[in-house]
């Protein structure tokens, strides 16, 4: 915190700009400015009421650099970070919203280490300041300050910041109490001034701070106010606070360690109560499932002795069972077809080839060709009768009409059973298709004396 | 902002804690996770052993009466072979029988090695132990009367159970 005479305020109006822009706009009007120092900074303070919306700047600087290096120096020597470089009556700028102030001309004077500072507030904005030597005879030191006060009324009055007739409120922080008389002498001085004295023990209560503290230093008040609050101006360019902003970045990363680890710690918290709880239901859960178990070796101490256990016994009867429902002979194939050969004596049994089990893939292909009767298709992997069945018709002397009109009475005949689902012709004596060549002679057909066929048959699903 | 090599070399020693903090989190969470799955699967397991040993407690009645109801059968299926190893030299002397009473003129077989049988009692969990021989026979017939005799006779001795898949394979002059 810096308390010197070397210091310049000024206020400037500039375009309204943001971001980037505004940082260049003001950093060219600091350097433009401050042309010996790289202590200076800015705040903005308000927009304009015109129609330019223009802003206004407060731009402050620390006109002698040379004050702080013995000082950065030393803290540099002692590896000490520098966070900032801050002005004393930006300090006192907190004071307003601490005392809650309200007035519209507001003068706080405060006594410090380089001397009386006088901060003035116009509608509780900063406007000007002021620092006065120190005077080390009471009764002269009050007249002098009051004097100091009434100059600096009167300048403000000179640049028409307050009217003489406005009233001016002026707070006295008096740390050590020795601006007792200071009220009372500016009271004496002018009018449309009024004092309010904030004494030692006042400051004590309302800001929390020890006497032994106060007797530290006449600027403890103020820098109790810095460390609660960052003022808006930080006179330190960037290579004075590199310390602090390694500092802050040590802070933070240390600060994210712990909390990762304060985060991990909380998870695996969670997680080892959960096991805690999880393993205590499971051991409930055992001891319960132990009891029912003794109990039910209990009772089925008392079952006849088996081989195995009670299921495998149910399905193994069972799998037996369903094995043997399965079984099928030829004898209703037989029958059926015995039946239908009765019927029709011309037609003599040649072969049969009987089949039980998933549908022989060659009939499978054909069960989309026409049959003599309708049928639904079969489940994959259903066992069903099937038979290839091969006759001829003997004798045959030549008609193959009347041949093949036998024929399709014996597949009629055959259909007509309730076993059966499907009679195909696999093969006919003369392939009378429109899709396949045919030929012959009408002389060759008293050699031939039979006519042989082929017949697929299935039988339903379950017979 | 640019990094100078005081910011690095001022950084090195908090990035080295960071990360040593992340590992550690990282380690610490995921045993504790892998903990807390391994009660939750241990708790899950429990609670179905739990559901087993009352349902079977509950049932145990119905088991007696299962064992009650079902033993007798089971013990004549031991017998017959359907259950343990196959009994191969009673199948043929039930052949060399069922041939003497058909008064066939002999039978030749042929038996291959067993394998799974998967076409029974895919609901049933017992058909996944299933296992069948497939035996092929040769004989001749005067009249398929004979065959039916022959299968019959076959049947009867209860030697095991047995499927027909394929039938006679050349039947002429039969009516």
């Amino acid at each position: 915190m810096v308390d010197s005479v070397d210091e310049d305020y000024r206020f400037e109006t500039l375009p309204h700009a943001t971001g980037r822009d505004r940082a260049q706009m003001v950093g060219r009007k600091l350097k433009q400015l401050y042309r010996g120092t790289s202590y200076y900074s800015y705040s903005l303070q308000e927009r304009s009421a015109g129609k330019r919306k223009d802003d206004r700047y407060l731009f402050a600087a620390l006109t002698n650099p040379e004050l702080l290096s013995p000082w950065l120096h030393a803290i540099d020597v002692n590896g000490l970070p520098v966070a900032g470089v801050y002005p004393l009556p930006m300090v006192t700028t907190s004071l307003i919203e601490r005392l809650r102030l309200k007035h519209a001309n507001l003068l706080i004077v405060t006594k410090n280490t380089a001397g009386v500072r006088q901060t003035f507030f116009k509608d509780l904005k900063f406007r000007i300041s002021r620092l006065t030597p120190l005077r080390d005879a009471a009764d002269v030191a009050d007249q002098y300050h009051a004097d100091e006060v009434s100059n600096t009324r009167m300048y403000l009055d000179a640049l028409t910041v307050t009217h003489v007739d406005d009233m001016l409120q002026i707070v006295i922080l008096d740390q050590n109490d020795s601006l007792a008389g200071l009220p009372a002498a500016v009271a004496r001085g002018r009018p449309n001034m009024q004092c309010h004295l904030l004494t030692r023990a006042d400051i004590m209560s309302r800001f929390g701070i020890a006497a032994t503290e106060l007797d530290a230093s006449a600027d403890t008040l103020h820098l109790q106010l810095l460390g609660e609050g960052k003022p808006a101006i930080n006179f330190a360019p960037r290579h004075v606070t590199g310390g602090f902003q390694r500092y802050l970045g040590r802070r933070w990363v240390y600060g994210a360690s712990a909390a990762t680890l304060a985060g991990a710690l909380l998870w695996s918290g969670v997680n080892t109560f959960e096991v805690m709880r999880l393993n205590e239901l499971t051991e409930n859960l055992r001891r319960q499932t132990q009891d029912y178990q003794a109990r039910y070796q209990q009772v089925t101490a008392q079952f006849p002795q088996a081989p195995t256990t009670a299921d495998n016994l149910r399905q193994t009867v069972e799998l037996a069972e369903q094995i043997r429902s399965s079984l099928r002979t030829p004898e209703s194939m037989f029958l059926v077809v015995s039946h239908a050969l009765d019927a029709l004596p011309q037609i003599q049994l040649t072969r049969i080839a009987w089949h039980y089990g998933s549908l022989p893939a060659e009939l499978e292909a054909g069960r989309s060709q026409p049959t003599t009767k309708g049928h639904a298709a079969l489940e994959s992997g259903t066992r069903v009768q099937s038979a290839i069945m091969r006759g001829e018709i003997r004798p045959f002397n030549g008609d193959f009409k009347a041949a093949m009109g036998l024929i399709n009475a014996f597949a009629a005949q055959l259909a007509a059973d309730g076993r059966v689902a499907e009679v195909r012709a696999v093969r006919l004596p003369l392939n009378v298709s429109s899709d396949a060549g045919l030929s012959g002679s009408t002389i060759a057909t008293g050699e031939r004396n039979s006519a042989e066929f082929e017949f697929a048959i299935i039988f339903k699903a379950g017979v | 902002m640019k990094l100078t090599s005081k910011d690095l070399v001022a950084m090195k020693l908090p990035l080295l804690v960071l990360a040593i903090s992340i590992a550690a989190s990282v380690a610490l969470v995921r045993f504790s996770s892998s903990k807390r799955q391994g009660a939750e699967s241990q708790h899950r397991l429990q609670i179905t052993a739990l559901q087993n040993a009352r349902s079977r407690y509950q049932r145990s009645g119905e088991e007696r009466e299962t064992i009650l109801r079902y033993l007798p059968a089971y013990q004549q299926l031991e017998k017959e072979g359907f259950v343990g190893t196959e009994q191969r030299i009673n199948w043929l002397e039930s052949l060399r029988a069922a041939n003497e009473h058909a008064a066939l003129f002999g039978v030749s077989y042929q038996l291959d090695a067993k394998k799974p049988f998967p076409l029974i009692g895919q609901n049933n969990s017992m058909s996944q132990q299933l296992q069948h021989s497939q035996m092929k026979l040769s004989f001749g017939l005067v009249h398929e009367g004979d065959l039916m005799r022959f299968l019959r006779v076959l049947e009867a001795q209860q030697t095991t159970i047995f499927i027909l898949n394929d039938g006679p394979r050349s039947l002429a002059g039969c009516r």
